[in-house]
């Protein structure tokens, strides 16, 4: 027998961990690197992200004054492949949670 | 050395002198971490900051080993590649006023094309992050202290990435052009 015309209560998905972690924004941080060029770190966060001179500048100054900066925020993947750029250029960056 | 920027983008080095296209010929060894730890891990540093969680960074460090950094050397075997055909490109020139001296010094005539700006930065840059952590510069940060010398081999060192930082600003404020 079918169970055309049947009316079925939703069934909820359990929220698992695994979800609600890659819910979590990450943050890209690029720390201080005294041998890394001042024009260079702007030239590479521009090149990345898109950002305007005048932002970059300001990620830099940040980077190179208080020793880190968090440059972008947003899903784990484009994190991911944001730090894997940033590393490409040999900046020291990497990824964290958001808190 | 006289550096000149091409009209379609790119640089131009006239009377480069041997000893200098030397230095740049050997880029591939002085990029090269001779399996220093410290080198290693400032060129293909952790992908998660130390405040995650051990077991986190760990999974993903391992993650990252797998797939990502084989293709940071791939990038960086490709950008090695597009130099070094630069500089095999390069022409002797010799030099205007002993032309004629068997004995003159003989001088290079490089030439970086615009699509190969980016490899010369990354290139140069990542050479300088070595030598630095190779001969402790810059050796204004490292004063002479008890028994510390100052090598001619570090003095060497810091000229040499001093010259590099010097062509890496120009290759940036030409690269900037990109974005207007």
């Amino acid at each position: 027998m079918s169970d055309v015309g049947t009316i079925t209560a939703p069934v909820e998905a359990p929220e698992t961990k695994t979800e609600s972690t890659l819910d979590v924004p990450w943050k890209v941080i690029v720390y201080n690197d005294p041998v890394n060029l001042m024009s260079f770190v702007v030239f590479v966060i521009r090149k990345v992200f898109g950002y305007t001179d005048e932002h970059a500048q300001k990620l830099m100054l940040e980077v190179h004054e208080k020793g880190k900066s968090i440059v972008w925020t947003g899903a784990r993947e484009k994190a991911e492949l944001y730090v894997q750029q940033l590393q490409g250029f040999q900046l020291h960056a990497a990824m964290k949670r958001d808190s | 050395m006289d550096i000149l920027p091409l009209p379609n983008g790119g640089l131009r080095f006239l009377e480069m002198p041997a000893a200098f296209y030397e230095q740049l010929s050997l880029l591939s060894q002085t990029c090269d971490p001779d399996d220093d730890p410290t080198i290693v891990s400032r060129l293909y540093p952790h992908p998660l900051d130390p405040s995650e969680a051990l077991e986190d960074r760990e999974k993903a460090e391992e993650d990252w080993a797998d797939y990502v950094r084989p293709e940071l050397e791939v990038a960086f075997d490709s950008n090695m590649l597009t130099v070094m055909n630069d500089l095999a490109d390069a022409n002797i020139e010799a030099s205007e006023d002993d032309s004629d001296d068997p004995d003159s010094e003989v001088y290079y005539r490089l030439e970086i094309p615009n699509d190969h700006t980016h490899a010369w930065l990354q290139i140069l840059n990542r050479a300088r992050i070595v030598l630095a952590i190779k001969h402790r510069l810059p050796l204004s940060e490292y004063p002479l202290a008890g028994d510390e010398k100052i090598s001619l081999q570090r003095l060497l060192a810091a000229h040499l990435s001093d010259s590099f930082a010097e062509i890496s600003e120009i290759l940036v404020h030409l690269m900037m052009d990109e974005f207007s």
